[in-house]
């Protein structure tokens, strides 16, 4: 993929307020940078509020950057109206036009630059038949189901192969099952296609599971830009840390650095030695560990893993796995999952009893913590 | 005994009697009696002779024999000039309301019930009052011709009362908030995310005007027009004050048959062609845009 080349859309230090009625400013993007490649399915994750809607909005052309630059194929996009930019957009709401038939709805865009009828009538056809749908162009949208309904709003909005495809949150208003279902057709749509997507929610497993690439936003600022492996396992901060997946974040700092060890004490339980490349003696940590990264019973070379004490506060079988809520002894709580090995974890994860948990040096990952 | 649906039953006639009875009262049987009197011969002094009578009809529409009543076609031509007037009038309270409407549905709450409140403050005035403050506007030696006078504008005073454009202008005075109210509703339901569809889909304004934002209006604009249109046509205070007889409406007629001349008859016979023709009008409308429009408005 080489969207470092020749992306298809490049937004540097995007910044973007609204005016709320009573007079404050509201923030929305930040200094937000992004590009995005030919045929890349980009997600924007992040809490409410954090300005995804914003972003996508800037790109389609609905609201404009008080600063900032926003290029879609090279071109400047400052003062191109929505209209004219080669970007369809599928919302949340669907927004299907109800007066219209579902064959109209998905003929749309063709309808608007005047494409012969003949063309039309194939391209609406084959488009209806990619998302499933093929034959219902004589419906109106209030006679369909809101998942077929969705399925025809992205029809609509890839019939004439836009450059780019925006989504927010498409999939939010459809059940569980439907929606795991629609995931892996977007997925496989986006790669017969060829389009690039850039894909909002605020559901992590959804961008894990669907993208090539996730942005990290908060508060209007990019947090974290990475393959859905990166963002899990190395996040970047805190912030990402705790947004993506389940996480334990330790305080610890760096005590002593010698002979190209660091010795870290802090809230892990035993001091930890750790290669101390790119660390200063004092300064603060967080180290990262997933509730699957630990043990109960030391894996191999003790030397090569960390413990931690404390005492079990509640424990709850899932399924082949336990998980452990322990609090250390210096008071966080830990979350761990583990599995019963020796078939006697019962006794050890009952509620009172102390537990050792072990985990491997080389998975821990360091955040630079605040001071 | 009563089973469950027969008490539905009665429960509902029990609840629609009242309005069942005084539309009875009240309409059907005024009507019946106009169609019967349209039907009947005309009494030397007012009053009717109970013979069939069909040359009421006749003076109209053209088959009445010289004998007993002269067939004139000024009838028609003042039947056709209702209709005309009546037309122009909707296409001018729509002119005027429809880009209105979009106006102050994009206000703020607070101005936005303002303006509502300010279309229906007329209805709390007299109408014979506002229309004659135009008589006082328009008149040759009223505030317009006087003003343009003072000016130097003009030598001679305009001639602008009793004219048809006088009484357009009125009409469409009294008939602006008829127009505004189911328009803007119309406007008001109106979806902005599909206007946003529509421009990310590739449509200019021209485009989103033509093929998302009028036929969603549509019902509004049918509605307004048939709602404007009915009482226009019949109307016979605005044409009386501001076009005086050289601009009579079929109402004027109706009025003149009814008290000035006392052929009720012959009044019932012009009154029924009326009903008759926007019977007509209706049946075409409810054909070519009703089903669409019950269809919106059931939703
Ligand atoms: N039209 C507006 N006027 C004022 N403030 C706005 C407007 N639209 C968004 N905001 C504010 O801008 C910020 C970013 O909003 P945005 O809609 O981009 O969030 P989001 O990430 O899409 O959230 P969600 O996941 O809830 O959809 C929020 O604080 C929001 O309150
Ligand atoms: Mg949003």
């Amino acid at each position: 993929m080489s969207h470092a080349n020749n992306p298809v859309v490049e937004i540097r230090a995007a910044v973007k307020h609204y005016r709320t009625p009573e007079g404050h400013a509201v923030r929305a993007l930040d200094g937000v940078d992004l590009s995005v490649g030919a045929n890349e399915f980009v997600t924007l994750l992040g809490p409410s509020g954090c300005g995804k809607t914003t972003l996508l909005r800037t790109i389609s052309g609905f609201e404009s950057l008080d600063s900032g630059e926003l290029l879609i194929q090279g071109v400047a996009m400052n003062q191109v109206p929505p209209n004219r930019r080669p970007v369809h957009t599928v919302f949340q709401s669907y927004a299907l036009f109800p007066h219209l038939s579902i064959g109209d709805n998905v003929g749309y865009a063709l309808d608007v630059r005047g494409v012969a009828r003949a063309e039309r009538r194939q391209r609406v056809g084959a488009a209806l038949e990619l998302v499933g749908m093929g034959g219902l162009e004589k419906r109106k949208p209030g006679q369909l189901s809101g998942g077929q309904q969705q399925r025809v709003a992205l029809a609509r909005a890839i019939v004439d192969r836009p450059a780019l495809l925006l989504l927010d949150e498409p999939l939010s208003a459809l059940d569980r099952q439907l929606r795991q279902a629609m995931q892996r057709e977007l997925k496989n749509l986006q790669h017969e296609l060829g389009i690039a997507f850039v894909f909002v929610t605020h559901d992590q497993e959804e961008a894990l599971t669907m993208s090539d690439r996730i942005v990290v936003l908060n508060g209007g600022h990019v947090q974290q830009v990475g393959a859905p492996q990166d963002i899990y396992d190395r996040p970047a901060n805190a912030f990402v840390a705790g947004f993506i997946g389940e996480s334990n974040l330790l305080r610890a700092r760096v005590e002593s650095c010698a002979d190209g060890v660091a010795t870290l004490v802090g809230e892990q339980g035993d001091p930890l030695r750790l290669p101390s490349a790119g660390l200063q003696v004092g300064q603060p940590l967080h180290i990262l560990l997933r509730p699957e990264q630990f043990h109960l019973d030391c894996p191999g070379d003790p030397a090569a893993h960390g413990a931690l004490d404390g005492v079990v506060e509640q424990t709850v079988f899932i399924g082949k796995d336990f998980e452990v809520s322990l609090l250390s002894a210096t008071g966080s709580r830990i979350k761990a999952v583990v599995r019963d090995a020796s078939r006697q974890a019962l006794q050890r994860l009952h509620p009172g009893s102390s537990l050792r948990l072990w985990y491997a040096l080389d998975a821990a990952h360091l955040i630079a913590g605040e001071a | 005994m009563l089973t469950a649906e027969n008490r539905a039953r009665w429960r509902l006639a029990g609840l629609l009697s009242p309005a069942t009875l005084i539309i009875g009262l009240f309409f059907v049987v005024p009507l019946a009696i106009m169609a019967l009197y349209s039907l009947l011969e005309p009494g030397m002094y007012g009053g009717v002779e109970w013979t069939f009578y069909p040359d009421n009809f006749g003076r109209i529409l053209g088959w009445a024999d010289g004998s007993n009543e002269e067939f004139d076609v000024v009838y028609l031509q003042i039947l056709l000039r209702s209709f005309k007037l009546a037309a122009i009038t909707v296409l001018l309270t729509l002119l005027v309301c429809y880009p209105a409407a979009f106006w102050v549905s994009r206000q703020p709450e607070r101005l936005r019930n303002f303006c509502l409140f300010l279309i229906t403050l007329p209805f709390f005035t007299s109408l014979i009052v506002r229309l004659y403050a135009w008589v006082l506007i328009l008149r040759p030696t009223g505030f317009l011709n006087a003003s343009l006078q003072g000016l130097g504008l003009i030598d001679a005073p305009l001639d602008l009362i009793y004219t048809e454009g006088a009484v357009l202008l009125g009409m469409t005075y009294i008939f602006v908030p008829f127009m505004f109210l189911p328009i803007y509703a119309s406007v008001e339901k109106l979806d902005r995310r599909l206007l946003e569809a529509s421009a990310d889909l590739g449509a200019g304004r021209w485009q989103s005007f033509w093929r998302v934002i009028f036929p969603l209006t549509l019902p509004g604009i049918a509605a307004g027009s048939i709602i404007v249109f009915i009482p226009s046509l019949g109307n016979f205070i605005v044409p009386s004050l501001l076009g005086g007889a050289r601009v009579l409406m079929i109402g004027n007629l109706v009025e003149q048959q009814f008290l000035a001349a006392r052929n009720w008859p012959f009044g019932a016979a012009l009154a029924m062609l009326i009903m008759a023709a926007v019977l007509l009008f209706l049946l075409l409308y409810v054909r070519w845009q009703g089903r669409a429009a019950l269809k919106e408005a059931a939703r």
